[in-house]
């Protein structure tokens, strides 16, 4: 790569300049970085509680979907033991059409809304779960 | 190897990652004047070099785990400062652009106004760190990192995202700009004038 002396020379030269002073507190400043950056690190690991939302996520996503599903079935079946009652549904009729039959007669508002609420359930569990996990 | 980052260099990132804040801090007192002469010549700007030693060293920090450790400690952080370095020109020139002014004259010429400039101990090193701040960007660096900090060929061309042949072809351009620059910087030197 150094062809001639004067190219060996003029290498030592550049090698001899001097690196500029850093300046006063740039030391310190970087230090004080890392520093706030390792005890954020270090508060985050002491916190597993908030860290590891994921399972609890999961299992109040659960928990509210059943919740959500137990309530829809049950008005179903509250739905179709009523009109039997009522006669408006033959007594004959097989178990499954006769909660077709109910379901069909049924106004759909109710558990519509419902499952709706357990959806924004799990929704909004999820989110408060995602913004506590750490980038 | 250089002989910081025989032995010493790895064994304190290996107690950085293990928690030991001091070790990190010994790291930083190694390079941050390498570093800030590296983000100096790149920036021509105090304030600019400043703040991505800074951001540079916590950048590393950040990303300690992904260090490899059987490479050189310096040619990754210059790595680093390289690419911040990068952007902050390319934010600069942006803002210019946009504002439809020209770069302040410190970051647009290069001379010995250059804030590197002023740190020349010597007439000889003075007239030299002008000439080099004088150079093409590409040729400027090359210099510096593998005359100045001694960094070899294929770890400069990595540090500048270009090719070793690249980095030679810089290396011959800037000794034959800088050779006769220095030829009489050195006379008017030796003849005491």
């Amino acid at each position: 790569m150094i062809r001639d002396t004067s190219d060996e020379q003029l290498v030592a030269a550049l090698r001899d300049l001097d690196e500029p002073e850093i300046p006063a507190g740039l030391e310190q400043r970087i230090l004080r970085e890392v520093d706030a950056l390792q005890t954020a690190r270090d508060q985050t690991a002491a916190a597993p509680a908030r860290v590891r939302m994921t399972q609890p996520r999961r299992t109040a996503a659960a928990v509210a979907g059943f919740a959500g599903l137990g309530t829809v079935f049950g008005a179903y079946c509250y739905r179709a033991l009523s009109q039997i009652e009522s006669g408006a549904i033959e007594f004959a009729m097989p178990l499954a059409l006769r909660f077709l039959a109910a379901s069909v007669d049924m106004v759909l508002l109710g558990p519509v809304a419902l499952v709706l609420v357990a959806g924004i359930g799990c929704y909004l569990f999820g989110l408060a779960g995602e913004q506590a996990v750490p980038e | 190897m250089t002989p910081d980052d025989v032995g010493e260099i790895p064994a304190l990132v290996e107690r950085t990652l293990a928690g030991d804040r001091n070790a990190f801090g010994r790291i930083v007192r190694q390079y941050e004047r390498r570093l800030y002469g590296l983000a100096c010549l790149m920036t021509r700007d105090h304030a600019g070099a400043e703040d991505i030693v800074q951001e540079a060293f916590v950048r590393a920090y950040r990303k300690l785990d992904r260090f490899d450790r059987t490479r050189e400690f310096y040619p990754w952080l210059a790595t680093i400062a390289t690419r911040l370095c990068q952007n902050w020109l390319a934010a600069r020139a942006r803002i210019a652009r946009r504002e439809g002014a020209e770069l302040p004259a410190e970051i647009a010429a290069a001379g010995a106004n250059e804030p590197a400039a002023a740190l020349a101990s010597s007439e000889l090193g003075e007239k030299l760190r002008a000439a080099i701040a004088a150079l093409p960007y590409g040729e400027r660096l090359a210099v510096w990192l593998v005359y100045r900090q001694e960094m070899r060929v294929a770890d400069a061309a990595r540090v500048l995202g270009v090719t070793d042949g690249t980095v030679k072809t810089w290396l011959f351009r800037a000794r034959r700009k800088l050779r006769p620059q220095f030829a009489r910087a050195d006379a008017f030197e030796e003849n005491g004038e």
